[in-house]
């Protein structure tokens, strides 16, 4: 069978840097081809560069009966390239059908008939099997909804070859299942599918072949039932990990963060987190696991101070923090890694020193009679860039923050955070868009704080970092905590069921129904078997 | 003061109102496309002094309100090609381009103007515009006077009311002038082109607040004067946040700021005790009123104010 | 030169952690140049000739003492505006109020001024200032708050306080403040020791300078040296990372607009005390907008600001002795100073652009210059 695609000898530059080199790349018609490769590897420039949004400096694009070359998206999206982005491009404001139709001028008409563009949208989407709802505001949707409506978007302008970007990023384990039965339904249509991931367990579970990119070049391609998450992980980084190692300790002496009843009132009225007790100690991980938005922003905001309580108490060694102010809470020792570097974590116009200085910036040695004792920030700035291994640009530690890479702005960060011993440590995603390099440093200097006796508060959607650092493991649905099971008993379906809202005594019935008895590590390297076991879950769930 | 309370007053207060509300109409119907489409354009004011000096000049010389009207637009429309040239493209801070902006209408005007006609201490006559009597309406009691008896742009500024929603709520231009403005990338990756859709709304804005300044000069005050627009450009921004970035919100806050300055005036004829320069602050006032009454950040197009760039 | 005057010289050319190279000052020369070219095209229009006209522009201003202290005179004003609308743009706020900040403090200047210029010189001066200060202040402080407190725009309401501010200083010299002859519409004279002395005798400069060089170093300190210009620039570049820190940003925004209003209310009282001693109703319009022009230009620094400052007192000063002479209108001067400031932007923005063209030019020439001299030198594969 001919491919629908062909990129032969792809190369993209950025000034000196080779995003992509020499990249030949094929999809098969009605194939699922998967993309993978660690941060940075290249996977969304070659995208990118298919999609029209960058222009290759060299090579080929053959697609579709024709070679091409894509001035814009525009271009792309008229040949019948679709692509899903994984930050959604939708509009929150707009309804569906405005955000389906949105640039379709030409195409539609200068005025929206908007009764007949709610009927084709209804019709394309109930041909994939798509529940779809073109008046509801794109912001009411859930993120599984909200992707939909972007397939849909897709489909709508009469996509041949769908690209989707780490599309399982924002899903649950049942959300992803949902996903990839579509995806095999339009694959069964005719419809190519090119899917940008970096989890290996999908990689085995629902694509027909792999290719692994690695800085920017092809390490190989292959059938997916010819190969392992070992044998790609091998390809992606060239080396085997040697992931951080922890030593199971559970809920020690000394309690350093208790969360009693917090109860925590969103914008509308909703309760972003919902009689939530919690405890952590010294010396000790506690992993919350859960989809993105479930309330792990409001958790480590409300233990920090950024956010107010409505009921329930908060105690830090026993001192009870709630309604304080930030400066008096971080004051009492609290290390704080947050969600969005960008956001709360550096001020990107501020170079690395100052950074280094955000929460001490006031104190001595820093401050001595009202103004900055330079010696001494300085020299704290080029200690933090040696122990933590900081890359900078040019100008050393007055490199502006902006100017780093995601890891190094993220090593400032953690080096900020977890340097003086803090007693409480709030990582939330610490290794999200950051190298695995880096990520694996970020997950030894975590793990060393638990040594010294921090007690860790870690957040993450990354099941596979909760489960590799964790000592106990919560998980978040709503604002509510479902369930605390201790690390041994980390199962990825019991999980997911708990991701997805079902309570841990529900879910222990559903999991134990199926005769899992056996190790979890099995389930874990068997990505076949989990999605197997989660399809039969759910059944058993339903029935 | 009971000359105030009695219907004659209302009548001429309400006329002059709607008046008076034109010209910020104008402007901020142009700064809702412009911001709409994520550009803050707090170069209104300069642009509207263009116009009203365009218009005269344009008046002066071809002997036809329309065509000073005409010129005027053109005026507006080239000083917002500038504008969006240095914020669209070169992608500087779209404030401070606006300050700049303003500077610069100020200088051009004062200094043509001196140049055409010299120095003078008459203000030159030029063919303005009258009042235009709709058939039959205007005969009506009462709302005859008020609203069918105004001059023609008033009455274009208010059909360009339900046209611009039209146009924003109805048309796929307006989909993507909307989609610019509260997603950029979005609208790019579907093939919009962003930037194009940016330039061409603030052209309109500049088209439209030209028109404004070009109605203070030919259908109100028949002159150019330095420094005439006396705030009403800054005005028609609030107006745009005041009036939630919709028409009709847009229409409302733009009458109340035109009653205010009616008011003002026939207050300070109306022999009241204060002093005339409190009456003139008074529209000032009230603007700031207004603003701390809206968060406008909940409401306002979620890209405004940020260039895009890939 | 002594340490401390080589670290003050540093301080004005390399402030806070921006980094300076030969382009940066390339642009403003360049822009200059530009904004000169454009000019003389209008000035053609005319029927001027440019050359003569530039002629008297830049170099009347050198011409006698009294026209160096001219530039200078107005330079004072437009750098006390200048450095309020840098110490509030600096904490991400736009305070386009300097003008009515400065009306402000000139208002208080005179009231003091007439009450208490009897006083000895110290006193009465330094309660004009004083006066001036804090009027700015509050004129500088209910922006800040309506920021603060209800996130109003301080563009549009700062602008507002501008337009109230030049009526309640018209409604002021009508009415209470009038001149006791009574014939125009300004004040009687402030009492002679609230003058401020001159630093250079037969012209107008006067010590209003040295309080504006000495504002330009404070300001240049406190940003960029002081845990308090840290917080304020924290809040100016990123409010989220800030409010972590356990800055307040309410706090902080309403401080930086009381602060740079006083600043400009500082500039009210440099023109009342040092040059008119009295208040009228045309006072010193424009100073305002001067000083936002001359902040731009500046980069938004206290050094760029001040040396800006006295681009623009020389262009204004030029204006009036180029009218006198070749009678072009003075303000062709607001149309160069305009282009001036758009072109300035306008290069500071590309330069990072073409600072990488050029590098990516020359590291490619040095690249094929390598594999040049690699083939040369014979080394085969």
């Amino acid at each position: 069978m001919d491919p629908i695609l062909r990129m032969t000898g792809i190369s993209k530059y950025f000034g000196t840097f080779a995003a992509n080199e020499g990249v030949d790349f094929d999809v098969l018609p009605g194939e699922i081809h998967a993309l993978l490769g660690e941060n940075g590897a290249g996977k969304s420039t070659l995208m990118n560069v298919l999609y029209g949004l960058y222009r290759p400096d060299k090579g080929e694009i053959w697609f579709d009966g024709q070679t091409r070359h894509f001035a814009s998206s525009r271009d792309a999206i008229l040949s019948g390239i679709g692509m899903i982005h994984q930050h959604f491009m939708l509009v929150p404001v707009h309804t569906v059908l405005e955000n389906i139709i949105m640039g379709m001028g030409k195409e539609k008409g200068f005025l929206v008939k908007e009764a007949q563009l709610e009927k084709e949208v209804l019709e394309i989407a109930a041909r994939y099997g798509m529940e779809i709802n073109p008046r509801a505001l794109v912001a009411e949707l859930s993120v599984g909804e909200q992707q939909r409506v972007e397939i849909v978007k897709a489909l709508f302008r009469g996509t041949k070859l769908l690209i989707m970007d780490e599309p399982t990023a924002v899903l649950t384990p049942q959300e992803t299942e949902e996903l990839f039965k579509t995806l095999r339904r339009m694959s069964d249509e005719g419809m190519s599918i090119i899917l940008i991931t970096h989890k290996l367990n999908e990689v085995m579970s629902v694509s027909n072949r792999v290719t692994v990119l690695r800085d920017g070049k092809v390490t190989n391609t292959v059938m997916t039932k010819d190969s392992s998450e070992y044998e790609l992980t091998r390809f992606m980084i060239g080396r085997e990990l040697s992931p951080a190692c922890r030593e199971g300790r559970c809920c020690g002496d000394q309690l350093v963060l208790e969360l009693d009843h917090v109860t925590c009132e969103g914008e509308m009225g909703n309760h972003t987190l919902d009689n939530v007790s919690l405890s952590v100690c010294a010396g000790e991980i506690l992993g919350i696991a859960g989809v993105d938005g479930n309330g792990q922003k409001e958790l480590a905001e409300i233990v920090v101070g950024l956010r107010a309580v409505k009921n329930g108490r908060i105690f830090l060694s026993g001192e009870e923090i709630a309604g304080k102010s930030i400066l008096e809470i971080i004051g009492k020792g609290i290390g704080y890694i947050p969600e969005d570097r960008h956001k709360r974590g550096l001020v990107l116009d501020f170079t690395i020193g100052e950074n280094l200085i955000l929460k001490d910036y006031n104190k001595k040695p820093f401050t001595k009679g009202g103004l900055f004792d330079f010696g001494k920030i300085h020299g704290h700035a080029d200690d933090m860039i040696k122990k933590y291994s900081i890359k900078t640009s040019a100008a050393g530690r007055e490199s502006e923050a902006r100017k780093l890479s995601g890891g190094n702005q993220q090593k400032i960060v953690v080096a900020r955070e977890v340097d003086k011993g803090p007693k409480l440590l709030i990582a939330v995603q610490p290794t999200r868009g950051v190298d695995i390099g880096a990520t694996e440093f970020i997950h030894k200097q975590i793990l060393k704080a638990k040594e010294n006796g921090t007690a860790v508060l870690l957040i993450s959607t990354e099941l596979s970092e909760i489960n590799q650092l964790s000592d106990r493991i919560a998980v978040i649905y709503k604002g509510q905590i479902m369930g605390e099971i201790a690390h041994d008993a980390f199962e990825e379906s019991l999980i997911g069921l708990m991701m997805a809202g079902m309570p841990y005594e529900k879910a222990m019935a559903a999991t134990r129904g199926t005769n899992l008895g056996a190790g979890a590590s099995e389930v874990l390297a068997d990505g076949h078997g989990s999605a197997q076991i989660a399809e039969t879950t759910k059944e058993q769930v339903n029935a | 003061m009971n000359d105030i309370m009695n219907a004659a007053f209302f009548v001429a207060l309400l006329s002059a109102a709607l008046r008076l509300s034109v010209p910020i109409l104008f402007a901020a119907l142009g700064g809702m496309f412009s911001e709409r489409s994520g550009v803050v354009n707090i170069g209104l004011e300069g642009i509207m002094l263009t116009g009203a000096f365009a218009g005269v000049v344009g008046s002066y010389f071809t002997g036809s309100q329309w065509l000073g009207a005409l010129v005027a637009m053109l005026s507006g429309i080239a000083l917002a090609a500038l504008f969006a040239l240095i914020t669209v493209k070169v992608q500087i801070n779209q404030i401070v381009s606006g300050i700049a902006i303003n500077l610069l209408a100020v200088g051009l005007t004062s200094f043509f103007f001196r140049a055409l006609f010299g120095i003078t201490t008459t203000p030159i006559t030029v063919n303005a515009f009258s009042p235009v009597s709709l058939p039959g309406l205007s005969t009506l009691p009462f709302v005859g006077e008020v609203l069918f008896s105004q001059t023609a742009l008033v009455y274009i500024a208010f059909l360009l009311v339900p046209v611009s929603w039209f146009i924003l709520y109805k048309t796929s231009w307006g989909l993507s002038i909307r989609t610019v403005g509260e997603h950029p990338t979005a609208a790019d990756t579907v093939g919009i082109p962003v930037n194009r859709v940016r330039t061409l709304c603030v052209l309109a804005s500049g088209a439209l607040a030209g028109l404004g300044g070009a109605f203070l000069s030919l259908g109100q005050f028949n002159m150019f004067v330095d420094n005439m627009i006396s705030g009403r450009g800054f005005i028609a921004v609030a107006a745009v946040i005041f009036g939630r970035w919709n028409p009709k919100g847009i229409l409302i806050a733009s009458l109340i700021f035109g009653v205010a300055d009616a008011l003002q005036i026939r207050l300070q004829t109306a022999g009241i005790a204060i002093p005339y320069q409190f009456l003139l602050m008074f529209p000032y006032l009230l603007t700031v009123v207004a603003l701390t009454g809206i968060v406008g950040k909940t409401v306002a197009p979620k890209a405004l104010g940020k260039a895009y760039a890939k | 030169m002594s340490a401390l005057d080589k670290r003050i010289k540093d301080a004005f050319l390399k402030p806070g952690a921006r980094r300076w190279s030969v382009y940066s000052l390339l642009v403003p020369i360049v822009s200059v140049l530009l904004a000169l070219m454009l000019g003389s095209v209008l000035l053609l229009f005319i029927g001027i000739n440019p050359l003569e006209a530039y002629w008297y522009l830049i170099f009347s201003n050198f011409s006698n003492t009294y026209n160096i202290a001219e530039v200078l005179v107005k330079a004072t004003p437009i750098a006390l505006t200048g450095l309020a609308f840098t110490f509030a743009f600096r904490t991400g706020l736009f305070n386009i109020g300097g003008e009515g900040q400065m009306f402000a403090g000139a208002m208080a200047a005179v009231f003091v001024g007439l009450k208490t210029g009897h006083l000895p010189p110290f006193v009465t001066i330094g309660l004009c200032l004083a006066a001036a200060i804090v009027a700015g202040g509050i004129w500088g402080f209910i922006p800040g708050v309506l920021k603060g407190v209800f996130g109003s725009s301080e563009i549009i309401v700062t602008i507002m306080f501008n337009y109230v501010a030049v009526y309640l200083l018209s409604f002021l010299v009508d009415k209470p403040l009038r001149e006791a002859a009574g014939f125009y519409p300004q004040t009687d004279m402030i009492g002679e020791n609230a003058f401020l002395p001159f630093l250079i005798q037969n012209t107008r400069l006067h010590i209003g300078l040295i309080v504006a060089i000495i504002l330009s170093i404070l300001v240049y300190v406190v940003l960029w040296k002081t845990p308090l210009g840290f917080r304020l620039r924290a809040v100016g570049y990123n409010p989220d990372g800030a409010e972590y820190a356990g800055i307040n940003i309410r706090r902080n925004m309403i401080l930086a607009m009381v602060i740079s209003g006083a600043l400009a209310g500082v500039a009210g009282f440099t023109e009342i005390n040092g040059i008119h001693h009295r208040m009228m109703d045309n006072f010193s319009r424009n100073v305002g907008f001067d000083g936002i022009a001359a902040s731009l230009l500046g980069g938004a620094t206290p050094g760029g600001v001040f040396v800006s400052s006295i681009l623009l007192g020389m262009l204004q000063t030029g204006a009036s002795a180029m009218q006198r002479g070749v009678g072009v209108p003075a303000n062709i001067v607001s149309i160069i100073q305009a282009l001036i400031i758009i072109l300035v932007l306008a290069g500071n923005m590309m330069r990072p652009k073409l600072e990488m063209k050029l590098k990516l030019k020359r590291q490619k020439r040095e690249e094929r210059q390598e594999h040049k001299e690699h083939q040369e030198g014979g080394v085969d594969a």
